[in-house]
């Protein structure tokens, strides 16, 4: 098409293109940035009644605490207290858009100790820190191993060690820091004085419901967090690829070169591709009983053998090796090669493009899989991430905001397989069977 | 190639939660604010005579069962009760497993993670591959299907020599009992009711929860003026509609189905009560516009409607209260009432509930295990410490309970008065879910929707449409079965 | 899986040993020792469950004490008889047209504009992967928070240029069309390339002779490119047919099979009636027939692409 002469519609058509292509992009991307805002934002805005799409920049909370006058008191009194002024009036300011609450405990002119909670730590703490709006000193005494423990909320002490300023006397009077206020003097449940309590914006805490997720994940079920689904996921991938390209390959590449028989060649690559027709819902109870027969339910490679018989693999290879240069082959028989080593030394440099296609259209599946991952396993430890992500939503604890954070990660690893591998799927594509 | 192949489906983040949702057509579920219907003690009597095989194996297990010896070595049982992480009574229920273990060293117990909402499907599947655990518990709903399934041991012999049975309030055992054998220990229960916020009520004026049907669209028109943005009424459209449903046909007098003499079943969906109540239905969605646009919704999107205050009355249970404080609503706006009367004059409760039950392949020894295990957490001493947690741990406390002797008032402080006088007000007239609900929801919940979505559509003909499917793919098959059985 | 490994082990062993001492016997014994890894594991993981289904479709399936009675082709006669599954194979039948209709011919419109586009060519094609990459029900999901008709983003954004409110999942008529919509926005994904590929594939003398017989480019477009990339689009079709014909999360997700059925698909319908109903016979009854459906189409359309050529 590169022609020198002007033709009439020719700048037509390429304006029309650049303008539906624009388009066309536009409408895929735009569901995938309102994902991306959602994830940014707090679950009262996702749910609002007239749609939000600028996230609210979440507040922050930062409260001094004074204890001049009083006896001296061990460490676990102050963090107490602390803890009381955190979490309480935070859940009973659930709705608000809090991003962080920071302590500070001053006596006599020292700072006895600072405490910063954030976001992300409450949302995964609240379930079980503050179940309910019951407020008094006894449940907080409760809750206190469970928050050291699992290390909620960041407090240090200071003890007498260090010089600070007592409340300025600040208190904000923005509705927020208003109800907080009142939540203290009616409640009176602190033990140091409320000297002051300022509110601002902290854009860092936009980004919390994706610490959450991690949080969450490490909170007790396995120790790398959200990762480890990733990593299972990965695990799962990376062998089945390492399958396909190796025993997926070695059959078509026999099923295409080195059978003869016509009639077998048909029925065999009958055999393969028509197992593409059975649909997925329909064997689950049997593959079930079959791991059990293997004893591999609850484990992963009850996850990855079934994603060894897939036939598009073998369609995709064989309409690659189909055109290999038949002269090519036969001059390594003739060298007196063994098919092995001809497979070996000189298909596979030639099927470097197939090799990348077939890894990438076999990464996508088996990444996205989940309702039978979601069956074979109980334990978290086997989980891949996608049935990390369903317990996310179907939990006790379900949010909009998580639901989206976890969505935009399970992007990342295909977006990046993508980019990494476009050229090769494209030089692939020329010379699959799917192009014909 | 998006759409390759039926094979490697790009899979997904919810179906899971959805599965379980539709799993048996029962609305209950492992959370206890969704724990749902109950069903009719009466119709297992019925679901006999089809799984007649299933039933005969499990009598003759637990029978072997009764006459065994405790001298026995350590028995190993795995029982599916494992507290999720972020459950706020992990520390205590650990505690307690402990305790257990010390307490019954020939016992060893393997505790499964069975904290996944969708928990249901793994349990048929590991109970299809033979690998169901020795104890597990299952909504009232649930046990109507698992007991004529053989899913659920008899363990009749073991209940009545047991010194706890008189502990249970009387008629506890009862939906758990088909042909005077026994499938289930009573865990919990709870009772249904209308649930609505107090402070919308009051932005409109209005003092006292609704008593008719006329009152509560009235009640619902009003708050909607009132309170701009917010729905007066959650209704259920989505796959559980029949269970919320089945409160109005009570209410205008009737019931869905009905259970004859001879034990076979017959279909009410056409009575004068059913169109009625569909027709209510209705005319709360196009008449009096007081319910949300997204009828579909599930009840987890409804509850979340009402504790963030976007809707002012919800259908619920006695637990609700703790969620919704759990979610950050204000007690103090959260009110409990008896249903509002339909043109019957009557407005019943619907009772609902867990039971444990025991695996009829498991071995004898196991089956007294973990029969033992489940009487431990129905013990008092244990319910007390439960109790006491609860209180010190400012957790909720259901405000029902099945044992005679464990006093749960002293636990319950933080409710107020009058949302527990509506909950016991409520509870005086209680009924259970419709006969053979388990195989009829799918078959309801389509004239449901169909009304909601529909303007035009007639709940009579509708409801005779159901009928008619319901009749030829259900009931007739259901009936000639338990003939045929009878005749055997 | 360790016996297989082994087996491949012992299988290149073999097969080196083979080829250097026993030369005349390689042609026989190569193809074979190459496919029998891929052989095995998909009678295991495909063959053996089928017939394992197909075992479980001729009998009122008892899961506790399995199989239960037999029931010889009861099974099937039972669900052609319901009306549920007629209601099914319409609605099937329905979302078929649709997403031919609206999703389709996406991918190839877009290859095709693509290939006019000069500038900035690569950077578009990674674009339209993007859309791709989520996870689908996690767009599904997303989907549904923007039908919503009490909050969600389309009927604001709708209203704001006038139109609407519309009940989409709400509205009996509007859910398939809502079920199948967000296929358009996604667009082909991978499709696209292939697509891409192909038109370039296409020689620039075919374009050439067109231009000399005075073809315009908007003509070029419909009678050179099409008819080259008419096989790919076969085989596209191919798989595009049992991905829709089979599609289950996306639908599941969205609505159950509801509102009052307007959803509910046969591959729906399989797990309904396993997983709700307990009906596994029938279930394993069903989806032995989707496979047989599926597997004649395909092989129609092979046939008449053969024909074609």
């Amino acid at each position: 098409m590169n022609s020198r002469i002007k033709e009439k519609g020719e700048r037509k058509l390429a304006v029309t293109s650049y303008i539906v292509t624009i388009v066309f992009i536009v409408l895929g991307v735009l569901p995938l940035v309102w994902l991306l805002l959602t994830s940014l934002m707090d679950n009262d805005s996702i749910d609002a009644t007239t749609p939000k799409f600028i996230p609210d920049i979440p507040k922050s909370i930062s409260i001094t605490l004074d204890y001049s006058g009083q006896p001296d008191q061990n460490e676990d009194f102050y963090l107490k207290d602390a803890m009381k002024a955190t979490w309480f009036p935070w859940m009973a300011n659930i709705r608000e858009n809090i991003g962080e609450i920071k302590i500070k405990g001053v006596k006599d002119g020292h700072e006895l100790y600072s405490s910063k909670t954030t976001s992300a730590s409450f949302s995964v703490g609240q379930p079980f820190i503050v179940p309910t709006q019951v407020f008094n000193d006894t449940v907080m005494k409760a809750k206190l191993p469970r928050i050291k423990a699992s290390g909620l909320s960041d407090f240090n002490w200071y003890g007498q060690g260090k010089q600070a300023k007592t409340g300025d006397g600040t208190l904000s009077d923005k509705p927020l820091s208003k109800n907080l206020q009142t939540f203290f003097s009616d409640r009176k449940l602190l033990d140091g004085k409320l000297t002051s309590l300022e509110q601002s914006g902290n854009w860092v805490r936009l980004f919390d419901s994706y610490r959450s997720l991690n949080i969450l994940a490490s909170e007790a079920k396995v120790s790398l967090g959200f990762y480890h689904y990733f990593l299972n996921s990965l695990l799962v991938c990376a062998v089945v690829i390492v399958w396909q390209l190796v025993f997926g390959a070695m059959a078509s590449y026999a099923l295409s070169q080195l059978v003869r028989n016509k009639k077998t060649k048909f029925i065999v690559l009958m055999y393969f591709l028509m197992t593409i027709m059975i649909p997925g819902v329909s064997v689950l109870i049997p593959q079930y009983l079959l791991m059990q027969k293997l004893k591999l339910v609850d484990n992963i490679w009850a996850i990855i053998l079934p994603h060894f018989a897939w036939g598009f693999v073998i369609f995709l290879f064989k309409g690659f090796f189909d055109q290999l240069p038949k002269e090519l082959l036969q001059a390594a028989r003739v060298d007196g090669a063994s098919e092995f080593r001809t497979f070996v030394r000189i298909v596979i440099p030639m099927s470097i493009p197939v090799f990348t296609i077939v890894a990438v259209m076999t990464f996508i599946p088996v990444w996205n899989d989940f309702l039978w991952p979601y069956v074979v396993t109980k334990s978290p430890h086997n989980w891949t991430f996608t049935v990390a992500m369903n317990d996310l939503q179907g939990g006790a604890n379900p949010r909009a905001n998580w639901i989206s954070a976890s969505g935009v990660v399970s992007m990342i690893p295909l977006l990046l397989v993508f980019m990494g591998t476009q050229g090769a799927i494209e030089k692939g594509i020329n010379f699959t069977g799917i192009k014909g | 190639m998006k759409k390759h192949g039926g094979i490697n489906k790009p899979a997904s983040v919810l179906v899971a939660a959805t599965i379980v949702a539709g799993l048996l057509s029962a609305c209950g579920s492992e959370k206890e604010d969704n724990a749902a219907g109950a069903n009719n003690a009466a119709t297992q009597t019925n679901d006999a005579a089809a799984n007649a095989n299933a039933g005969t194996d499990a009598s003759t297990n637990a029978a072997a069962n009764a006459g065994d010896n405790a001298a026995d070595p350590v028995v190993e049982i795995t029982v599916w009760d494992q507290p999720s992480p972020d459950d706020p009574g992990k520390s205590f229920i650990e505690e307690q497993f402990a305790k257990f273990d010390a307490d019954h060293p020939n016992i060893k117990v393997k505790h499964v993670e069975a904290w996944q909402p969708d928990v249901r499907e793994k349990f048929l599947t590991a109970v299809a591959g033979g690998e169901g655990p020795d104890l597990s518990s299952a909504a009232f709903p649930d046990m109507q299907v698992y007991i004529p399934k053989g899913i659920a041991a008899d363990i009749t012999d073991m209940v009545n020599n047991s010194p706890d049975k008189d502990r249970f309030i009387d008629g506890a055992f009862n939906l758990a009992s088909k042909d005077g054998k026994i499938y289930g220990i009573p865990n919990d229960m709870y009772t249904s009711g209308l649930i609505y916020n107090k402070k919308l009520f009051a932005n409109a004026g209005i003092a006292a929860p609704p008593k008719t049907w006329e009152e509560f669209a009235a009640d619902a028109q009003a708050v909607q003026a009132k309170n701009p943005g917010v729905t007066g009424f959650d209704i259920l459209g989505m796959d559980w509609a029949d269970w919320h449903f089945e409160y109005y046909v009570w209410q205008a007098g009737g019931d869905l189905t009905e259970q004859l003499p001879d034990g076979t079943a017959k279909l009410d969906f056409t009575s004068d009560a059913a169109v009625k109540a569909l027709q209510y239905y209705k005319d709360l969605k196009w008449k009096y516009k007081v319910t949300q646009k997204n009828v579909v919704q599930d009840i987890g999107e409804n509850e979340k409607d009402f504790y963030s205050g976007r809707s002012a009355m919800i259908i619920g249970t006695s637990d609700s209260f703790t969620n919704f404080v759990g979610r950050g609503m204000d007690p103090a706006d959260i009110g409990f009432a008896p249903f509002p009367a339909g043109p019957s004059g009557k407005a019943p409760a619907q009772v609902g509930g867990s039971f444990s039950m025991l695996n009829p392949k498991s071995s004898p020894e196991q089956q007294k295990a973990a029969f033992e295990y489940a009487m431990y957490f129905m013990s008092k001493d244990y319910n007390d410490a439960l109790g006491q947690f609860k209180v010190d741990n400012g957790l909720g406390v259901r405000p029902f309970t099945v044992l005679k002797d464990f006093d749960v008032t002293q636990y319950i402080k933080d409710v107020p008065q009058d949302y527990l006088d509506a909950v016991n007000e409520s509870a005086k007239d209680q009924h259970l879910e419709y006969f053979l609900k388990s195989s009829l929801s799918s078959y309801l919940v389509k004239p449901i929707q169909k009304v909601l979505l529909d303007q035009n559509a007639d709940p009579a003909t509708e409801l005779k449409k159901a009928q008619e499917l319901a009749q030829k793919e259900v009931i007739d098959k259901y009936n000639a079965d338990l003939k045929s059985g009878a005749n055997k | 899986m360790g016996n297989q490994l082994e087996l491949k082990q012992d299988t290149v062993i073999r097969e080196q040993t083979q080829t250097r001492t026993r030369a005349t016997f390689k042609i026989r014994w190569t193809p074979i020792l190459f496919l029998l890894p891929s052989l095995i594991v998909f009678f295991v993981f495909k063959y053996y469950l089928i017939f394992d289904a197909i075992y479980i479709s001729l009998f009122n399936y008892d899961i506790v004490n399995p199989p239960g009675n037999f029931v010889g082709l009861g099974n099937y006669f039972e669900f052609l008889k319901s009306a549920t599954f007629w209601v099914a194979m319409k609605n099937t039948l329905i979302f078929f047209v649709l997403s031919v209709l609206i999703v389709f011919w996406v991918p190839i419109a877009q290859a095709l504009f693509l290939s006019q586009v000069k500038r900035w060519n690569a950077f578009y094609r990674v674009l339209y992967q993007i859309p791709g990459v989520l996870p689908v029900v996690a767009g599904v999901l997303l989907w549904k928070w923007m039908y919503n008709p009490d909050r969600g983003l389309f009927n604001y954004l709708l209203a704001k240029i006038g139109l609407g409110p519309y009940g989409w999942l709400n509205d009996l008529h509007m859910t398939k069309l809502a079920i199948v919509l967000p296929g358009f926005f996604t667009g082909g994904g991978i499709s696209v390339l292939l697509y891409y590929a192909a038109i370039k594939s296409i020689s620039a003398e075919l374009f050439e002779a067109a231009k000399i017989d005075g073809c315009g480019p908007w003509r070029r477009m419909v009678i050179i490119i099409l008819p080259n990339i008419t096989f790919v689009i076969l085989i596209q079709f191919v798989g595009f047919m049992s991905g829709v014909l089979l599609s289950f999360d996306n639908i599941f997700v969205m609505t159950q099979g509801g509102p009052a059925d307007a959803s509910l698909v046969v591959a729906l319908m399989i797990q309904r009636t396993a997983f709700v109903q307990s009906r596994f016979g029938i279930s394993a009854a069903l989806s032995f027939f989707m496979f047989i459906v599926i597997a004649v189409l395909t092989i129609v359309q092979f046939r008449l692409q053969k024909e074609d050529d």
